[in-house]
């Protein structure tokens, strides 16, 4: 909201600098976001006087003039038609930038003449729109002088952002009233008993739904000359950043941008009957606003018709069929209140939310509504004449002050601080509250422009921000209470510190994805019902979405090899509409994702380079379970018939579903423009947490005694999984067997078609003593024959 | 037996005093060592030996083969050695074979940075799900249905009384309804906004929100916890002011501004030349959301407070841009994390 420092000057009176006016008001709440200084736009444009003025050589239509600016002359070619020596005019100088349109003054050269300056228009300043030739001033101003001043362009506009709670603040009054309450002085409110109470009787209101519609005024006034408003007028809206249009509406304007009551004007004539309906639309239906737009009305939705039709949406915008034009004689002047939400809804509802709405959406002041009837009524028979002919005040749901208890113990039980009574009464006399002490309990009566206190804590709150947040101090050497400790990001950070230690890079990605990569995944994936982005409407069902498009990113970056993971969120409609994991109908979980791609080393002088494989990503799997001492009870199943992928596996954990491994298939990769293997894994951070167990892990004694290596190799059918074999031998429980590794796999024509060898490592130790060959043969010679009996198999000598 | 093992015991010790090149050192395993070598022989001929005498001869035989591989570790070694000496030279230049090094995001530094200063100051950590009833997100923390405080959050919504949270503010309420009076908690985690993706705004971002609640908690707690925390995260000079502000779930609310940490008040396009910059938002818990969860306001008060991730790394990392945060290109997580 702009606000005129000039103009709210005329509220109070204060001797401070809008710098300094501009602090206070952020300090109280009133956040100043931006200063504008109209004069600096006005810099090194000067009053200046034509001395010569003669024909451009080269030019017909220019001219080429000698201008002073009371120092020095300058040559200036003007195009002007009227331009002539002796005139006294605007004159801008190198260095000054023109209003309108930003051009920049510098010495240049026009048709082989030097040209220093420029002599202005009005329309150049950005004063109107008169552009029929160069502006003329009186001979008296004088040379020299700054041109700002001259057109009154000296105030100071602040732009306030407004907070949804200060609907008293949405005019220069009520942001007069907070520097009031901090300067300790009092405001001066415009007097308006001039203005007769008389009833007219030349029109009827009805409200024939005061609930919507708690209060409505018309004031009736005729045989008015609609005109251009007088230019201090027209400077007011100008700087609260309205357009002026014609005297009758930028009165309403004025009255709004002066008191905060949005107010509308309709050509009597064109009200039928001479009735004005308050009433909801009833059946949906269109109807052109001012703007000359139509708009689709829903059925309950408040206007404000007369005997036949629509004439205004209430609280938004005027109908086009009842607008103040150039003809105008006599006028309705509205003047209303009109119940918040249901402006919020018409303006959501229709996209339209103008400089009324937003006023009757936050809460306008009832009480107000017959003062800013007056008001206008007092300025346009002052600047468009004609006759009052009287109001109409319709209230039939009267809002009347409100009280609340304010326990003075309270202030210092919130702010920590105790203020003095005096202090405190002060404060909230100065905002408009009436009070009364009743033995240690402030009685407050809090005025209906204050719609948002309501409550005790509230008034704390206006206490608080005007005797100043600064004011309050931080509290030195405070002792917090003890509240035990718990960390449910424990988790995510060990896995976060133990993978960046491992070598992959996080990511973190936009959960938001597009629809075909949503569905690829998931039959259940959520969509939204206001995307943004219409690419991309859905939220991710997997984090593998997320990650195949960061691969894909940076190979399109030029990244020849990635590991990356990212822990969060996955979202899925639930089965059952009743269940979910928080929301209803919801199954939302965390989840890591691990994918790698391309290269895991570029070549070096001591290694070749290698490039991700499957039991890269099988590796990490294993590395992390054992990281997470679940490595002994964590199993892999082969998937079959997955589309997606070219091959994936199961990945359970203590009998739990917990991800799966895979490598994706190319309708994946096509889908995100790859076309290079990517390895994935994706667990689901509870089960992976749950599954760890809590709490110290008890000492297990190692074993004293050495542990002896042996090695073995078969022969087998060439389809035989090495896992099996591992996992048969494991199976014997054999306890002195206490690791085994796969040392080698090989085909070769010696072995025999459709052979293949697999070699063992087997790791044999007791706990008690030094195994004896006996043991170890013993050992070795049931392995062979649990190995060779169990498959289709022979050792290999 | 016996006999023949000492002979070859002899016979080893020879060789191996013959060996003189690589091909020797070989040639000896072969003969000896290997799996078909004379020491294996031996082994096999182990059977034919007398029940009695197997335990004896056995143990010579494992002496005979420990002996036969330490000669031969040792001629290795010697040989590795010579090898090395030889060469005599060493390029240290050549890079080292260094191990895969990973990052944290910044998001998650940044959060790990601030959540160890509250760590410090005896606050724990929540978390909660991003998809949000209307409920959490909206009710519980007064945003009355139709008020205009819910423009201040473009909202996703999922259907009608479902959405993405805007803010971490749900996990506040879920923490007050688990948990028992005092409390002191801070809440990280993912928001949403439906807003139109530009440089300095995303339908994502992160959140951390803070929670205080005890039966003496005031105003200037607030102010000693934030103050301490902007002192330790933005610099000991850090000047700092809160001015007031407004949000539902607090009354009375306060916007806490710290002195621009790039032109040190001076003025600059960052701190859009007024030499601070809002940093987060706070007030005290509104009496409403105490008895949303069911906690009397007139024995418990608290103070709540809340900051955005993204903007913090980027004033902190000269980020000029939050499309990049999400953007995950590797050459820049690779610069910050």
């Amino acid at each position: 909201m702009k606000i005129s420092y000039n103009w709210l000057k005329e509220y109070i009176s204060i001797d401070v600098s809008p710098e300094e006016a501009a602090e206070t008001l952020t300090a109280t709440g009133l956040e100043v976001e931006g200063m504008e200084r109209q004069a600096e736009k006005f810099d090194n444009i000067v009053i200046g006087k034509v001395l010569t003025c003669e024909k451009h050589p080269n030019a017909d239509k220019l001219s080429v003039c000698t201008v002073t600016d009371g120092e020095r002359e300058y040559p200036v070619i003007c195009g002007a038609p009227n331009v002539a020596a002796g005139q006294v005019v605007f004159f801008a100088r190198p260095g000054a930038v023109i209003p309108d349109g930003g051009f920049k003054i510098e010495r240049r050269k026009i048709r082989g003449i030097v040209s220093e300056g420029m002599i202005c228009s009005y329309k150049e300043l950005g004063i109107n729109d008169d552009h029929s030739g160069i502006a003329v001033l009186e001979d008296d101003v004088p040379v020299g002088s700054s041109a700002a001043e001259y057109l009154g362009q000296t105030d100071t506009v602040l732009e306030i952002g407004i907070t949804p709670n200060r609907m008293d603040a949405l005019s220069h009054v009520g942001v007069a009233r907070d520097l009031a309450a901090v300067y300790r002085t009092s405001l001066t409110i415009p007097d308006i008993s001039g203005v007769p109470d008389t009833l007219a009787t030349e029109a009827q209101v009805v409200i024939e739904d005061p609930d919507l519609c708690p209060r409505y005024c018309a004031g009736i006034i005729k045989g008015i000359t609609v005109k251009q408003s007088p230019e201090w007028l027209q400077r007011r809206l100008l700087a609260a950043g309205m357009r002026p249009l014609n005297n009758i509406v930028d009165i309403t304007n004025f009255v709004m941008l002066e008191i905060g009551q949005p107010m509308h004007a309709f050509d009597l004539a064109e009200i039928h009957g001479r009735e004005i309906h308050v009433r909801r639309a009833g059946t949906e239906q269109k109807f052109i606003t001012l703007d000359e737009k139509e708009r689709v009305i829903r059925a309950e939705t408040l206007l404000i018709c007369d005997a036949e039709r629509p004439l205004a949406i209430a609280g938004v915008m005027g109908g086009e069929n009842s607008e103040i034009s150039d003809s105008t004689t006599a006028i309705l002047l509205e003047s209303a209140y009109f119940n918040p939400s249901s402006i919020r809804r018409t303006s959501k509802y229709l996209g339209l939310s103008t400089e009324s709405s937003y006023r009757f959406e936050r809460g306008a002041d009832p009480n107000m509504v017959d003062w800013a009837l007056k008001r206008a009524v007092g300025m346009i028979l002052e600047l468009a004449g004609g006759e009052y002919l009287g109001m109409i005040d319709e209230y039939p749901v009267e809002i009347t002050p409100w009280d609340i208890d304010l326990r003075l113990w309270r202030v210092e039980r919130i702010l920590g601080i105790a203020i003095a009574e005096d202090e405190i009464r002060g404060i909230l006399e100065r905002l408009g509250i009436m009070v009364d002490n009743d033995g240690g309990i402030l009685k407050c009566t809090i005025p209906t422009f204050k719609a948002d206190v309501t409550r005790e804590i509230d008034v704390i709150e206006e206490i608080a921000r005007i005797h100043g947040y600064d004011n309050i101090p931080a509290k030195e050497g405070g002792e917090a209470r003890y509240t035990g400790f718990f960390d449910e990001t424990a988790f995510q950070n060990k896995l976060r510190r133990f993978l960046t230690g491992a070598g992959f890079d996080e990511t973190i990605a936009v959960s938001l994805v597009t629809k075909k990569h949503a569905t690829m995944f998931s039959d259940n994936a959520v969509r939204l019902l206001n995307p943004v982005n219409a690419e991309r409407p859905y939220l991710r069902p997997t984090l593998a979405i997320s990650m195949l498009e960061t691969i894909a990113t940076n190979v399109h970056n030029g990244i020849s090899g990635l590991r990356i993971f990212e822990i969060g969120h996955v979202f899925d409609h639930s089965q059952d509409k009743e269940r979910g994991t928080f929301v209803r109908g919801y199954l939302e979980f965390e989840r890591l994702g691990i994918a790698m791609y391309g290269e895991v080393a570029s070549r070096t002088w001591y290694a070749k380079e290698r490039a991700h494989d499957f039991f890269d990503i099988k590796g990490t799997l294993t590395t992390l379970l054992k990281f997470l001492h679940l490595d002994n009870v964590a199993r892999i199943h082969y998937c079959k018939g997955d589309p997606l992928t070219d091959y994936r596996f199961s990945v359970e954990i203590k009998d739990k579903t917990a991800g799966y491994i895979a490598q994706f298939g190319k309708t994946v990769l096509e889908s995100f423009d790859l076309d290079q293997p990517v390895y994935y894994l994706e667990l689901d951070m509870s089960v992976l947490e749950g599954a760890v167990e809590a709490g110290a892990r008890s000492y297990i004694p190692v074993s004293k005694y050495p542990a002896v290596l042996r090695d073995v190799a078969f022969i087998f059918n060439e389809d035989q999984l090495a896992g099996e074999v591992v996992e048969a031998i494991y199976q014997m429980n054999e306890p002195l067997i206490r690791n085994i590794r796969v040392l080698d796999v090989f085909q070769h024509q010696t072995l025999g078609k459709g052979k293949k060898s697999i070699a063992f490592s087997l790791v044999l130790q007791a706990d008690d003593h030094t195994l004896n060959d006996d043991e170890i043969t013993r050992v070795m010679e049931r392995v062979i024959s649990n190995v060779t009996g169990s498959f289709s198999a022979a050792i290999r000598g | 037996m016996l006999e023949e093992i000492s002979k070859t015991k002899l016979e080893i010790e020879a060789a191996a005093a013959n060996i003189s090149s690589r091909e020797d050192l070989q040639a000896f395993r072969v003969t000896y060592l290997a799996r078909k070598g004379k020491i294996a022989s031996l082994f096999a001929r182990l059977r034919d030996v007398p029940p009695e005498q197997k335990r004896s001869v056995g143990q010579e035989l494992n002496a005979l083969r420990s002996f036969a591989e330490e000669l031969f570790k040792e001629r290795e070694k010697h040989f590795e050695e010579s090898r090395k000496e030889k060469k005599g030279f060493l390029d240290y230049t050549l890079p080292g074979r260094e191990f895969p090094l990973g990052h944290t995001h910044i998001v998650s530094r940044t959060i790990a940075d601030i959540q160890s200063i509250f760590v410090r100051m005896g606050f724990s950590i929540a978390t909660g799900p991003e998809l949000e009833s209307d409920y959490y997100n909206f009710e519980t923390l007064n945003f009355p249905a139709d008020h205009p405080a819910r423009d201040m959050q473009d909202t996703f919504f999922i259907e009608k009384d479902v959405v993405l949270r805007t803010h971490t503010s749900p996990v506040q309420i879920r923490l007050m309804e688990s948990r028992k009076p005092p409390i002191r908690a801070i809440m990280p985690g993912r928001c949403y906004r439906n807003e139109v993706i530009s440089a300095r705004s995303h339908v994502q971002f992160h959140q951390i929100e803070g929670l205080c609640v005890d039966t003496r908690v005031t105003f200037t707690d607030l102010k000693s916890t934030l103050v301490a925390f902007a002192r330790e995260f933005y610099g000991e000079t850090t000047a700092y002011r809160f001015r007031p502000s407004y949000f539902p779930f607090t009354e009375p609310s306060a916007e806490m501004d710290i002195s621009c940490f790039l032109c040190h008040g001076d003025g600059c396009r960052v701190c859009k030349f007024t030499g601070w910059l809002e940093v987060l938002g706070c007030g005290m818990v509104d009496p409403n959301v105490f008895k949303a969860v069911g906690y009397d306001p007139e024995e418990l008060t608290g103070y709540a407070f809340g900051m955005g991730i993204e903007r913090t790394a980027m004033l902190r990392h000269n980020i000029p841009d939050i499309r990049l945060i999400f953007e995950n290109d590797a050459r820049m997580l690779r610069q910050l994390g």
